[in-house]
């Protein structure tokens, strides 16, 4: 038997029994374009937002990164090891100055008593 | 009423400038249309107006997807659907006929009773109880066939599947429903 006879057989009807609220089909045209448009404008508004959290975040990042490198720069110019005499670089004429006062094993304390006329 | 061409709409829908006043028309000439055949699937009446909602929100979006391949129609009933089938997906309360327990029976049975935009007989009811704890697939192909009255083709375009397999799923579907009803009618 045809499937649709079988249901027909059972007194079932064929017409929907569904009903719409009153005066639901007058304004669903409106509130359907009003709804995809009010979508579209928060789709709109989204990636204009995005847009400006992404330029506001790369515009930190920038300051951030820039800040880094002064940082970076400041640090590694301040833990530099100031030159000592060894490896300092002096010019003939300072070096023999130098050369003297390592030679003469003199001390602050030995200078200060001679200037006081100590004796030794 | 104005006119609706298709050819004309879909070219108006390809230029940006016009895109929202063809729109417009797409709309005027679908809503109800669309608007049963997701309440056959969906029921309720609230739900269907989210439904529909949707279905047109998502084909707005995807308009540029549309490439002409198929009637502007059936594009449109295949999102309406599939926006049916992920609602049901969702919210879906009840296991399908072939396991569904006695407890879902009487929920069912609530479900189908407090729906205030119902009218028909006990008869008609006791379709819509059954029709409600098929399978979804097979529930969409019995509703599109039965109250839509389409074509095995068109369902075929709609829902992507064989004709064959949709003859198929409709003699199981009134099948099951024949024999709830013949259960239940006392």
């Amino acid at each position: 038997m045809n499937d649709d006879n079988l249901l027909m057989e059972l007194g079932i009807k064929r017409e929907s029994p569904f009903t719409v609220p009153d005066k639901y089909f007058d304004n669903l045209d409106e509130r359907i374009m009003s709804n995809v448009l009010s979508c579209e404008s928060n789709n709109k508004y989204s990636a204009i937002h995005k847009k400006k959290v992404i330029g506001k975040i790369s515009k930190w990042t920038s300051i951030a990164a820039a800040c880094a490198l002064v940082v970076v720069l400041s640090a590694k110019h301040f833990t530099q090891k100031a030159p000592t005499m060894d490896t300092a670089v002096f010019t003939e004429e300072e070096m023999s100055t130098v050369d003297i006062l390592n030679y003469s094993m003199l001390e602050s304390a030995d200078v200060y008593n001679y200037l006081n006329g100590a004796e030794y | 009423m104005a006119s609706y061409d298709e050819q004309l709409i879909i070219a108006e829908l390809a230029d940006p400038k016009k895109r929202s006043k063809a729109f417009e028309k797409v709309v005027r000439q679908y809503s109800r249309k669309l608007y049963w055949q997701i309440r056959h699937i969906v029921v309720n009446h609230d739900d269907t107006d989210d439904v529909l909602q949707n279905t047109f929100v998502k084909a707005w979006k995807n308009l540029d997807s549309f490439k002409g391949e198929s009637k502007l129609s059936t594009w449109l009933y295949r999102i309406a659907y599939n926006e049916s089938l992920n609602f049901i997906k969702q919210n879906r309360e009840f296991n399908p006929l072939e396991n569904f327990t006695e407890e879902d029976e009487q929920k069912q049975t609530l479900h189908i009773e407090s729906d205030e935009y119902l009218d028909g007989d006990r008869t008609q009811r006791l379709l819509l109880e059954a029709i409600n704890l098929l399978p979804t697939k097979q529930k969409a192909v019995f509703t599109m066939k039965y109250f839509d009255e389409r074509k095995y083709e068109e369902i075929a375009e709609i829902t992507g599947t064989s004709i064959g397999a949709l003859k198929a799923s409709y003699h199981f579907a009134v099948e099951k429903i024949t024999k709830f009803i013949k259960a239940h009618d006392n």
